[in-house]
């Protein structure tokens, strides 16, 4: 039973607060040490930046399944999302996280060799059954509301069941 | 500063059975939670291939390792042992110490991408808080105590920090009702993109077509977030409390996200469950002293 019992022991009240405060003290100023110098994030410790840029313009990453062969080079316009071809492939059911994926869409027009790899790799969980396109669909403030369009990025063709990187707007890899 | 260390520490009232189950809670709850994002990111960490934007550790040291074989998933298998030899209070000192840098380096390694999600930050300044507590103080009742006031004072830190990021950031035209129409529509293009689906509920559409509406939601959020250091006082935790359950809520409901461990942390910590166990203690023991 602790009922009745105080916490300081052998140590009274106010050593315990004392010491208590430095403790907090001093993981405070880790904390701020720590996100001073990367950029406001070091897990566990954040400045907490969510949706703290308003009104700003936002790109998304969606996949969809087009039959037929890959488009030429008109086939990464931009244009409005209701006119993007082919049907959504949803990525839930393959578990492809849908912030990395349209984080690595975000910076489509800086692409490495690295990222194109990690995009590849992130559709490789998708059984292709015809080829993939993954398209960037853009929004931003316009007047009363949001101004919504899209552009394809990249596309996939299948190499047996796997999907394959294709093309991207500036990149068309050697096989 | 006194008054505040009184207000987060009250080490001069009697630890009871209550508080002594709810911070039982407490630690269960951040235990397995680590467990569970161990096993969660060790999974997705198979399936990434290296890093493509450093976090953390990451920038200053390689952690390439991480993506070979199945470390991942050894890492996520030393992270449970430490959390069990935690809950059973065994050498709780080293597994504590140990159990945050290795969920620091789970964390990195799954959110190499370059998109860093939140949702772990309590739960992760949780666990350090404990390991401190561990070694900077000598009894047990003294380190339960250190534990929930300090957590509570980072979180409302932590919601401190979020409202000032938005007004330093966009300025006070943050909560205007468009911009909670753009994220509305972000999150649209987000659930077309992983479900299919691509329906607005009612009050996301009504916050859409009634900007004064939505600038209303947007502001009371704000609002809410700015007080977030009213955690840190026994006399408006509860009442700052709500109002933070009331903007998880809101964000949920127009935004479909849900910052759940935040929410429960905050049910869990800043509202009197000590003295609600208590009563119904209390109330429980005639009848055991009767049987």
């Amino acid at each position: 039973m602790t009922e009745g019992v105080t916490v300081a022991g052998d140590e009274g009240v106010a050593d315990v607060r004392r010491r208590a405060g430095r403790l907090l003290f001093g993981l405070g100023v880790v904390s701020l040490a720590l996100l001073v110098s990367h950029d406001g994030e070091f897990w566990p410790f954040s400045i907490f930046p969510m949706f703290s840029r308003a009104g700003r313009p936002w790109a998304r990453a969606v996949v969809h399944e087009v039959p037929g062969a890959l488009p030429p080079r008109e086939g990464f316009d931009v244009r409005p999302l209701e006119q993007l071809p082919g049907k959504v492939l949803p990525l839930e059911p393959y578990g492809i996280e849908q912030n990395d994926l349209s984080t690595l869409v975000q910076r489509e027009a800086r692409w490495t060799a690295g990222e194109r790899h990690a995009l590849d790799k992130m559709l490789a969980p998708i059984p292709c059954r015809v080829p993939l396109m993954v398209a960037v669909v853009k929004g931003s403030l316009e007047g009363a509301g949001p101004s919504i369009s899209a552009q394809p990025v990249a596309w996939f063709t299948c190499e047996g069941e796997r999907a394959r990187l294709a093309r991207t707007r500036a990149f068309v890899p050697s096989r | 500063m006194h008054r505040l260390l009184k207000e987060l520490f009250d080490f001069e009232r009697p630890e009871t059975r209550g508080a002594l189950l709810h911070y039982k809670l407490f630690e269960l709850f951040l235990l397995q939670y680590a467990v569970r994002w161990a096993w969660e990111w060790g999974l997705y960490i198979q399936r990434l291939h290296g890093v493509v934007v450093p976090q953390g550790i990451a920038r200053h040291l390689d952690i390439s390792f991480m993506f070979t074989g199945h470390v991942a998933l050894v890492n996520a298998a030393l992270i449970t042992l430490c959390a069990v030899a935690v809950l059973f209070h065994t050498l709780p000192r080293l597994t504590l110490t140990l159990l945050v840098p290795l969920l620091h380096l789970q964390y990195v390694a799954r959110h190499s991408l370059g998109k860093v999600a939140h949702g772990s930050h309590y739960v992760g300044i949780g666990i350090l808080i404990l390991a401190v507590a561990a070694w900077g103080l000598t009894s047990p009742q003294s380190r339960r105590v250190f534990a929930v006031g300090s957590a509570l004072f980072f979180m409302g830190a932590g919601y401190v920090s979020a409202a000032i990021c938005k007004l330093a950031r966009t300025g006070g035209e943050w909560a205007d009702g468009r911009h909670l129409a753009m994220w509305i529509a972000e999150k649209r293009v987000d659930g077309f993109a992983i479900t299919g689906d691509y329906d607005l509920n009612w009050l996301q559409q009504f916050c859409a077509d009634h900007r004064s509406l939505a600038t209303a939601f947007l502001a009371v959020g704000l609002l809410s977030e700015l007080c977030g250091f009213l955690l840190w006082f026994r006399r408006t935790r509860v009442f700052i409390a709500l109002a933070l359950v009331g903007l998880h809520l809101g964000i949920y409901w127009t935004m479909e996200i849900l910052f759940d461990t935040y929410l429960y942390q905050v049910v869990l910590l800043a509202l009197p469950w000590p003295a609600l166990i208590d009563r119904v203690l209390a109330r429980r023991l005639p009848v055991a002293q009767g049987a």
